[in-house]
């Protein structure tokens, strides 16, 4: 049971420096594994664009208007240029998500490393647009409002805007994988210890075991997929605007 | 009992009570969320749909204190309670 919080990792030394390389390979492969998915399911989409649209096409449609609707409520016309961004990070958090589902795969985004990563890129880009928008002196002088006090607290709140974004995201996924691979063992230890060990393989404790994947894969994952893009829109028009 | 042994006894127990002590907040705040949208949603039935929407996402914003409180019992459990 200690294993369910572990990640693979590996590492090499790089010739002749005294550099390491540390990798985790099951958290790359995954990670490649969602890429693909994505790719394939755009191309299938894209090759569907006629006229009157497919199913799935109109269904991606639908999503794609959903964000466009709420970005441009957030920032104006300029949410058409960050839309295809959102809908981005939108479908590789979600499928990252279900992936861990699937008994036997790994969901990318129970490795902090991936969750960190995305929330640094929405970090720079919100940092960058915030820049070429306003200018540099500008940007600066949002740090110092209202007075010039208030400059470590601002820069604290920058960084704990990085932090929460990723960790939050990470702790929901982490848990949930903590909890598919605990609730087999403990069902099945229990019906142990009490002594009717035939009755832990019986439809009902199998359909609670299920109810619980679905809640914690399905619901959950969905439900932080869209709470992680649209906390990324907010932060990328909260530092454009101020 | 030697030092290990009660070192293990003290992260196990902590990380019980971190988790329990650190769920009480997030449960507070999300069940006063969920009874503002169902008085919100009863005097405006029609936006329902939209209200529940707002309700998912800040129910998952308010859960965040209790996931830092998880990660610190997870970081108890299997960083200090293993070795």
């Amino acid at each position: 049971m200690n294993d369910a919080g572990t990640i693979l990792t590996r590492a090499f030394k790089i010739p002749g420096t005294n550099l390491q390389f540390v990798y985790n390979p099951e958290t790359l492969f995954y990670t490649w594994v969602v890429i693909f998915a994505i790719l394939i399911f755009s191309v299938l989409i894209a090759r569907t664009i006629k006229r009157p649209p497919s199913r799935l096409f109109a269904g991606f449609e639908l999503l794609y208007t959903a964000f466009l609707e709420m970005a441009e409520d957030s920032m104006g016309p300029d949410g058409r240029k960050f839309t295809p961004l959102v809908v981005t990070i939108f479908l590789f958090v979600l499928i990252s998500n279900w992936l861990g589902v699937v008994p036997g795969l790994m969901s990318p985004t129970q490795d902090l490393n991936t969750c960190l990563g995305l929330g640094l890129l929405v970090f720079v880009i919100a940092h960058a647009s915030a820049i070429a928008k306003k200018g540099f002196v500008k940007y600066l002088k949002s740090y110092l409002e209202p007075f010039f006090l208030f400059l470590p607290i601002n820069i604290i709140g920058e960084i704990g805007k990085l932090v929460s974004h990723s960790f939050r995201l990470f702790g929901n996924i982490f848990a949930g994988a903590i909890i598919f691979a605990l609730t087999g063992p403990v069902i099945i230890k229990t019906f142990d210890a009490i002594g009717m060990p035939e009755y832990a393989a019986s439809p009902f404790i199998f359909g609670a075991y299920l109810t619980s994947q679905a809640f914690f894969g399905l619901f959950v994952g969905t439900v932080q997929a869209l709470v992680f893009a649209l906390l990324a829109l907010t932060y990328i028009a909260i530092l454009r605007e101020a | 009992m030697s030092a290990s042994e009660l070192i293990r006894l003290v992260a196990f127990a902590s990380s019980a009570i971190c988790m329990g002590m650190g769920a009480i907040g997030s449960a507070i705040g999300i069940g006063a969320i969920g009874a503002k949208d169902i008085k919100g949603s009863s005097i405006n039935p029609k936006e329902e749909g939209p209200l529940l929407k707002t309700m998912l996402i800040a129910m998952a914003i308010a859960s965040t204190t209790a996931m830092y409180a998880l990660l610190v019992a997870l970081l108890l459990l299997f960083v200090i309670g293993v070795v």
